[in-house]
């Protein structure tokens, strides 16, 4: 016995299989990577990490400047008495972050990731 | 042709696999996080789950114990006199019984009355080395022992991170008690984790690479217990070519040589930092000795530029080191 396939078949297999492989794939992808800056005061900036961008943020002892460049993000300038943030330099791992204590700011990075938490 | 009828059970499939993953992805439990400046760090929470009150709530309340210990420490180096430890905070005393414990444990690489020779040391970037006779006369008014033996001498202490951790322990019993059983609690690296992760898994934190910035060197998986790290790479400053760094050994007064970085895990944050740094002053062969004896303690000592680690026995299945990125 021979069937015949319509167009109608075709459309719903299509369709089908279509939907099927976007939400098995697409479903499972996250948001792309954010660069989240915050201060004492609850001013809370987030910014994509692949948007190039120098960003200025007051703290409790002046204007510290965060610099995302090439998927990183570090402190290029900060009133703080050490400079041990502008020290860190770059990171670029979901999870990640760096902290200006005196200034009271908080870079941080989110995104997928396979950790829960870095060590200092 | 009569293959094509076979797609309509592969495109269900599909379908189904899809539903399911949209499904997952939203049933995964929502995580409330708040950061505050607390200890003269930034502390973090997050927290999964439900408790008896709601979680951010649970969150203010956990930062308001931190906030307790804080303005007891806020200052910095503490001078004491042991003669008056009886009258001092409960917090104080918990601090100080640790501290002596840690002292004996690791035979004086830690040690709470380093205060007059870390007030010596400064860490930016165009810092030298104190004086050698400053260091002398300064060594001089450190020693746990010696506090002791003069009970009516007032002497500097450096409990900075044991406070820290123990603020982080507070805070974690608040959530505990909360009825909370999922959460991290971060106080400039002394952490503290909860239970285990919202689905069932240990907690996986990532240790740094020690002269590598930005990069990782490994991975343990831990569950309720706090992880301390200290590293010669957080506070430093290069002088004539030698690295300078702010975990001194309290018998010379100088950077301890040993190591370049000591994980360590344990059941309080208050022990994991007062090991974390005893131990990196004890080296790695002593250092792990010492974890053999001290239950539920575990250590990750990393030295060599990173090329060597050291692990004791109840980490070794719990570590994996990542390769080069």
């Amino acid at each position: 016995m021979t069937t015949r396939h319509t167009l109608a078949d075709l459309v719903v297999i299509a369709t089908l299989i279509g939907i099927g492989l976007y939400l098995v794939v697409d479903g499972g992808k996250t948001a792309g990577s954010t660069v989240t800056i915050s201060n004492s005061d609850g001013t809370i900036l987030t910014f994509s990490l692949n948007e190039d961008r120098f960003v200025e943020i007051e703290g409790r002892l002046g204007r510290s400047v965060i610099e995302i460049a090439d998927g990183r993000v570090r402190f290029v300038e900060s009133p703080c008495p050490h400079h041990l943030c502008m020290r860190r330099g770059w990171i670029h791992r979901c999870g990640d972050w760096i902290a200006c204590a005196p200034n009271g700011i908080l870079v941080s990075i989110s995104g997928k990731t396979d950790f829960d938490a870095i060590t200092p | 042709m009569r293959h094509l009828r076979l797609l309509i059970p592969v495109g269900l499939i599909l379908l189904l696999l899809g539903i399911s993953v949209i499904s997952s992805r939203r049933e995964r439990p929502q995580v409330v996080s708040d950061s505050a400046i607390l200890m003269d760090t930034i502390a973090e929470i997050s927290l999964w789950g439900k408790g008896e009150v709601d979680a951010q709530a649970a969150i203010d309340s956990a930062f308001n114990s931190v906030r307790q210990i804080d303005s007891l420490f806020h200052h910095g180096l503490v001078s004491l006199r042991w003669q008056s430890l009886a009258q001092e905070p409960r917090e104080m005393r918990a601090i100080m019984r640790l501290a002596d414990s840690v002292y004996n444990l690791t035979s004086g690489c830690f040690d709470p009355t380093i205060g007059s020779v870390s007030r010596l040391w400064q860490f930016d970037e165009h810092a030298t080395p104190p004086e050698p006779e400053s260091l002398r006369v300064a060594l001089s008014l450190v020693g746990l022992p010696k506090m002791k033996q003069q009970p009516s001498k007032p002497f500097l202490l450096d409990v900075r991170g044991v406070a820290k951790g123990y603020a982080v322990d507070a805070a974690t019993e608040k959530l505990r008690k909360l009825g909370f059983t999922s959460a991290i609690i971060n106080a400039g690296g002394d952490l503290r984790v909860l239970g285990r992760r919202p689905d069932g898994k240990p907690w996986r934190i990532a240790i740094r690479h020690p002269r590598r910035p930005g990069d990782l060197i490994g991975y343990v998986d831990v569950e309720d217990c706090a992880v301390a790290t200290s590293g010669d790479y957080e506070r430093f400053f290069i002088y004539q070519g030698k690295r300078y760094h702010h975990i001194l050994d309290p018998r010379s007064g100088m950077p301890a040589r040993t190591c370049e970085s000591v994980t360590v895990m344990a059941p309080s944050a208050a022990l994991a930092d007062a090991l974390a740094t005893g131990l990196f002053v004890l080296g790695p062969q002593a250092g792990l000795r010492l974890t053999q004896v001290l239950d539920g303690v575990e250590a990750v000592f990393i030295y060599a530029e990173g090329d060597s680690i050291k692990l004791s026995r109840g980490i070794e299945g719990r570590f994996r080191r990542l390769g080069d990125d």
